[in-house]
């Protein structure tokens, strides 16, 4: 008998993906990528949660492992320069020492227990440049203006559990030096969630609960500089709720949760004095140009503008409370996520402002970089109209407000957008809104003011800022898939199956052994 | 050289055998848990084998493997509940292996026929993933091929029905043993490691 | 600088502790607080001008309305009587500055070269000397149990005493003295302990600030601070040594020969010559119950109620007769107060409801009566003279027109003293501190409970009302300026500053929490 053909043989095994054969089911626990990306300049990064990785993609270049040498990342954060992202993870250690142990399976089996060393890398060019290990608890980044350094410190507010091993302090803030990677750690107090350092940089002003410290960044000592107190009652607790330094960096404006008063300190006489505010703030913001503060209430039909010299407020009453603002230069675009359709664009010299009426009520306002235009995501609302007004408002809703000319043009969406980002070609101003459970993009040419859909790949879940003038679109695939938009011809190059990395996963070796050894 | 040797033992023996098989490789590496929830790789093949000299034959053999299994991982929207139902990705291994090696039958006996054999292997495994079976055209359609060497030392015998004076007789035979071969090497998508209890049987002729 | 965890005292309450005890011209010793029981009981009593028999009540001296702030010409100093500590705010730049002093901070008091500021720690029992500029501080240990200071006008001399009219912590230790005070040098930081006569109610020192005079029932006693060990030296002051009267006022001629000496109930005052040291009575009519000293020093006035007469004393030559005028014979007069410009007096009852008040011409010696809308709570003239500040009761006399948009109010009301033309103003509340600018063009004031400055312009009389964030305390204005500070009630601090001819008003809040700041 003659040995049947290889070639058949071999032709009968390499069937497509029509008929995969599929005997049984595989769970696993975590995600296989996580959707928040970061977007830099010159690729896209990727946390793979189940696999523990980091991919790196690139539109021409597709996708690649970046050698963490054994962290699992699980937060990461860009710098400002967008050419590094840093990178939080961890890696296992086993307390049983024994040269036998190489794997997480290995320690298991031998009745050692498994400790987790966390480290802060950071990441340039697919490489690691810098690595330090931390303790557990920090999840925050605030950078310096000239993204020299970075501060890391403890952010509750994202509502994940603090990790801790062991006894943690909660007191740090760990200052890194982008470039040596070394880092430095200061004690700032309980709870210190915000961070925020003066134009050139060289003073650190540090929000802890029920204080404000000023860390000085020139000496490389980082020595506390001065110590404000919020309150001088250990019973009574000041929960700072928002910081923010004038424009020459004399003074930094502090907001308590809950409470009318702004503690403006003098960073400079290190003296404190506390301004009444018409009622607890919503948003503050610092306008750069007129040197002005502004304030809103969600509960209060009223802007605050302070300005800097006397700190004396102006209040200029609304018809409706607002809760975000959005800076100007000079002017203020106030508007309201609490289900107000008021929008307002309030002169700071002048104290006037222009009243925008919203179809519906915003949910997200995002400006133009040229501060022309502003997009206003909408969302249904509830209402007793009738016919068309009925339907827009049930409906989601996408609204162009022309800051220049004070109008507001609405267009309806037939799902949920997602996210909105603007082109930086000022001579053809076109915005992309991304709407959920679609394959479409939409683009919209804001001169013409009409939307022309782009097909895309797979449904879009999230949209990115990627290099000098391209989008990235973060599409819902289980293996993951990306999409890079050249919104100057319109081409879309999609990149996907960076989520299958690991997806064989044997047994887990144990990271650093050698460095151990 | 090898051939004219055979041929020659051929006029002696005569013994030539040819059957189907079903063979299970060992495949305790947990990185196999994304195809099968088996610790094996199973498949059916062909089985020939020629009697150099009596007693001793040259054993060629090839089976194919077709295991697949649906993979489940959480949503990464964040935002969006766990769903329970849907397959995310499907993760198939189609695998051919090849083996060559040489059986000894220290009793021939038309009834039961003890043997001891060894057999180099070769292993292709072919890796697929699609994440989107509604589809025949989505991007995530991957495709990734590795080789891998590898070795299988067996016990086995082989089983007649003493119809010695038929000119093609039927036999089977079943073997255990030992099998590993080397990692199919996926690059970034992973290892696959198959070694252990190697177990074949099969029914055939001999003639 | 240690963070201090005392809890929070209300501000007001350590202010007006500290206000209360802001050196200010005391002279009489009964009421010593800002409150109307006394007047309220005269008028309870029936008293009105009509009445024969003067029932002795004293006059109620107005100047403690109108205290004296604890500034320089550029900073302001606030005392945290809680937190141990001292603010210093600069004005205009509102800096504020907190250092730590002892404990219990009661009094503060600058110098009037500006370059000090001296503050009495009651708890600690020690004087704290800040440098005004640096804020670099000294501490000097008083003797124990003492609650109040008073500081010469060259600012040298700090007399730290016990206030018999103040009420004390009282001993907490074995033994107890009420004869002792400490004199301190505050520029060497050398401390003396003296025995004095036995509660001593009020210490004054003569102009040229060579002779601090401790004023107790029984005795004067004459301190003598031109050495370098202070002299003590007591004088006999009462006949009766046994029951000797309250000592209520004392007044020091110019050169610092002379004091005048007005006793409870008698009917003549002391003359102590301050060089020999002995004592002479001079004849005053019945119930002597003021007594000043006109502004150049030249006349020393006594307004004797009992008789309605005034007597009036050469300075110079003390011993020589009085010149006696015969007050409005339907006038109920006991109190007396100068025009700074030495052109003219106001005489007027605080001790009664009266709403009438009388002028008197010192050139020609003319006595106008003049009406009120009101009686009289206090009266201020202004510094230079041109007005007349009159805070009235709350009560009414008995002849008041009870349909009068005044009756049962607070009121105020500003006078020309030119002309006399009057601005009467009904008050939401009653007036509890008052200041003037040393001008005399402006005069502030704030009510209880209520958050407002009240300006007043003396040039067209009018008042401007401004809103504060809270409710003040105490009003103030920084020395030798027109800016007013008004300090509120807060529990970090709020201090809000007022220039009236840019009408601007700036406020600083939680500037205790100065005190905590760490360097």
């Amino acid at each position: 008998m003659r040995i049947p053909s290889m070639t058949l043989l071999l032709a009968l095994g390499a069937c497509g993906f029509e008929r995969l054969p599929d005997q049984s089911d595989h769970s696993v626990d975590a995600p296989r990528w996580d959707k928040a990306v970061v977007a830099l300049n010159d690729a896209v990064y990727v946390m793979l949660p189940q696999s523990g990785g980091l991919a790196r993609v690139h539109p021409t270049e597709g996708w690649s492992i970046v050698d963490l040498n054994g962290l699992t990342p699980s937060r990461l954060v860009a710098t400002p320069d967008r050419e590094g992202v840093i990178v939080f993870g961890s890696y296992p250690v086993c307390t049983e020492i024994d040269p036998k142990i190489k794997t997480v399976e290995d320690c298991e089996e031998r009745d050692g227990e498994l400790e987790l060393v966390h480290e802060v890398a950071l990441v340039r060019g697919g490489a690691v440049v810098s690595a330090a290990e931390i303790a557990a608890h920090f999840n925050a980044v605030s950078f310096t203006n000239d993204g020299t350094q970075a501060a890391l410190h403890l952010n509750y507010d994202s509502g994940a559990d603090i990790e801790v091993t062991g006894v943690s302090d909660l007191t740090q803030v760990l200052f890194m030096d982008l470039d040596s990677g070394a880092i430095t750690p200061v004690a700032v107090g309980f709870a210190a969630d915000r961070i925020l350092f003066n134009a050139d940089d060289s003073k650190a002003v540090v929000l802890s609960r029920g204080e404000v410290l000023v860390i000085e960044l020139t000496s490389g000592n980082y020595d506390i500089e001065v110590r404000f107190p919020l309150s001088l009652d250990v019973d009574v607790q000041v929960r700072p709720q928002d910081v923010a330094l004038t424009p020459d960096g004399t003074y930094a404006l502090v907001t308590v949760a809950g409470d009318d008063s702004l503690y403006v300190l003098d960073l400079e006489q290190e003296s404190i004095n506390i301004v009444a505010l018409s009622s607890a703030p919503t948003a503050m913001v610092v306008d750069a140009v007129a040197d002005r503060s502004i304030f809103v209430y969600s509960g209060f039909a009223a802007v605050d503008i302070l300005e800097h010299d006397l700190f004396e407020i102006q209040t200029v009453p609304l018809d409706e409370p607002m809760s975000e603002i959005q800076s100007l230069a000079g002017e203020a675009l106030l508007y309201s996520t609490y289900g107000r359709k008021d929008a307002y664009l309030l002169s700071l010299d002048t104290e006037d402002y222009d009243e925008l009426r919203l179809e519906n009520p915003p949910s997200e306002v995002v400006l133009s970089p040229d501060e022309t235009l502003a997009l206003a995501i909408t969302r249904p609302e509830v209402s007793g109209a009738s016919g068309l007004d009925a339907w827009y408002d049930a409906s989601w809703g996408v609204e162009i407000i022309d800051l220049v000319d004070r109008e507001n043009l609405p267009l309806v969406a037939e799902s949920e957008p997602l996210a909105v980002a603007f082109t930086t070609d000022a001579a053809t101003p076109t915005a992309l809104v991304l709407l959920a459970d679609s394959t479409d993009l939409m683009q919209l040419d804001l001169a013409r003011r009409t939307a022309s859909p782009v097909e895309l790949e797979a449904p879009a879940v999230g949209l990115d800022r990627f290099g000098d003038a391209g989008f990235v679109i973060v599409n819902d695939a289980p293996l993951g898939l990306l999409s890079f938009l050249d919104p100057a011809t319109g081409e879309i190059i999609t990149v996907g199956g960076f989520a299958a990395a690991g997806i064989l996963q044997g047994e887990r070796p144990l990271p650093r052994l050698a460095e151990e050894e | 050289m090898l051939c004219a040797m055979l041929l020659s033992s051929l006029a002696v023996a005569q013994a030539t055998e040819l059957s189907v098989e079903r063979a299970a490789l060992g495949a305790h590496d947990p990185a196999y848990n994304s195809i099968d929830y088996r610790d094996r790789l199973s498949g059916w093949g062909l089985r020939a084998g020629y009697a150099v000299v009596p007693g001793l034959s040259v054993i060629g053999s090839w089976s194919m493997q077709r295991r697949g299994a649906s993979n489940y991982a959480p949503s990464f929207l964040a935002d969006e509940e766990s769903s329970g139902g849907g397959a995310d990705t499907q993760v198939a291994l189609l695998g051919h292996t090849a083996g060559l090696g040489v059986k000894w039958n220290p009793i021939e006996n038309p009834w039961f026929s003890p043997y001891v054999g060894g057999q180099g292997l070769l292993q292709v495994g072919t890796l697929k993933l699609d994440d989107d079976l509604s589809r025949d055209d989505n991007v995530n359609q991957l495709t990734s091929r590795a080789f891998a060497p590898g070795f299988a030392v067996v016990g086995g015998a082989d089983v007649g029905l003493g119809l010695e004076g038929l000119a093609v007789r039927p036999m089977g035979h079943v073997e255990l043993g030992y099998g590993q071969l080397g990692a199919l090497d996926y690059d970034d998508l992973g290892e696959l490691r198959l070694r252990g209890l190697i177990v074949r049987a099969g029914v055939g002729v001999q003639f | 600088m240690r963070r201090l965890t005392v809890l929070t005292l209300g501000l007001s309450l350590a202010f007006v502790a500290c206000s209360d005890y802001n050196a200010y011209e005391r002279a009489d010793g009964a009421a010593d607080a800002w409150d109307t029981a006394s007047s309220d009981d005269t008028a309870a009593s029936g008293e009105s001008p009509d009445d024969d028999e003067d029932d002795g009540a004293s006059e109620r001296e107005d100047d403690f309305i109108k205290l004296l702030p604890a500034t320089t010409n550029q900073y302001i100093f606030v005392v945290n009587s809680a937190r141990d500590t001292v603010s210093r705010v600069s004005v205009p730049s509102l800096q504020v500055l907190t250092v730590e002093v002892g404990s219990r901070p009661k009094v503060v008091r600058t110098t009037a070269d500006n370059e000090r500021a001296i503050v009495f720690n009651e708890g600690s029992d020690d004087l704290t000397v800040l440098d005004a500029e640096t804020l670099n501080a000294t501490t000097i240990d008083v003797l124990p149990y003492l609650n109040a200071m008073a500081l010469s006008d060259d600012g040298v001399w700090a007399v730290v005493y016990r206030d018999a009219d103040e009420e004390g912590d009282g001993s907490s230790g074995g033994a107890q003295s009420f004869n002792e005070l400490s004199i301190v040098n505050t520029v060497t930081g050398e401390h003396f302990s003296e025995v004095v006569g036995f509660k001593p109610r009020q210490v004054k020192f003569t102009g040229d600030s060579s002779r601090a005079l401790v004023v107790s029932d029984e005795y004067l006693s004459v301190i003598d601070l031109t050495v370098d060990d202070p002299d003590v030296q007591v004088v006999e002051i009462a006949e009766d040594l046994l029951d000797p009267p309250p000592a209520e006022e004392i007044e020091v001629s110019p050169d610092g020969a002379y004091a005048f000496l007005r006793q409870f109930g008698e009917d003549s005052i002391a003359l102590i010559d301050l060089d020999t040291l002995t004592v002479d009575r001079l004849p005053t009519g019945q119930n002597p119950t003021d007594l000043d000293l006109s502004p150049d020093g030249a006349r020393a006035v006594v307004v004797s109620r009992g008789s309605n007469e005034l007597y009036v004393f050469d300075v110079e030559n003390p011993y020589g007769d009085p010149e006696v005028i015969a007050l409005p014979v339907d006038e109920l007069i006991g109190s007396v107060q100068f025009s700074p410009d030495n052109t003219k007096a106001m005489l007027y009852t605080t001790a009664a409801l009266v709403s009438h008040y009388t002028t008197w011409d010192l050139s020609s010696g003319e006595l106008t009566v003049r009406p009120l809308i009101k009686p009289i709570q206090s009266v201020n003239v202004t510094p230079d003279g041109g007005a007349l500040v009159v805070f009235h009761t709350e009560a009414d006399a008995t002849d008041a027109d009870t349909t009068s948009e005044f009756y049962g109010e607070w009121a105020m009301s500003m006078i020309s003293l030119s002309d006399f033309r009057r601005n009467a103003i009904l008050l939401s509340a009653e007036p509890t501190a008052y200041a003037d600018s040393l001008d005399g063009r402006w005069g502030f004031f704030v009510m209880e409970g209520k958050p407002f400055l009240e300006v007043l312009d003396y040039e067209n009389l009018g008042l401007t009302e401004i809103k504060l964030r809270s409710n003040p305390v105490h009003v103030g204005v920084l020395t030798g300026t027109s800016y007013a500070y008004v300090n509120q009630d807060h529990e970090l601090g709020r201090l809000s500053f007022y220039d009236p001819d840019s009408a601007v008003l700036e406020t600083i809040t939680g500037f205790e929490l100065n005190s905590g700041i760490e360097h």
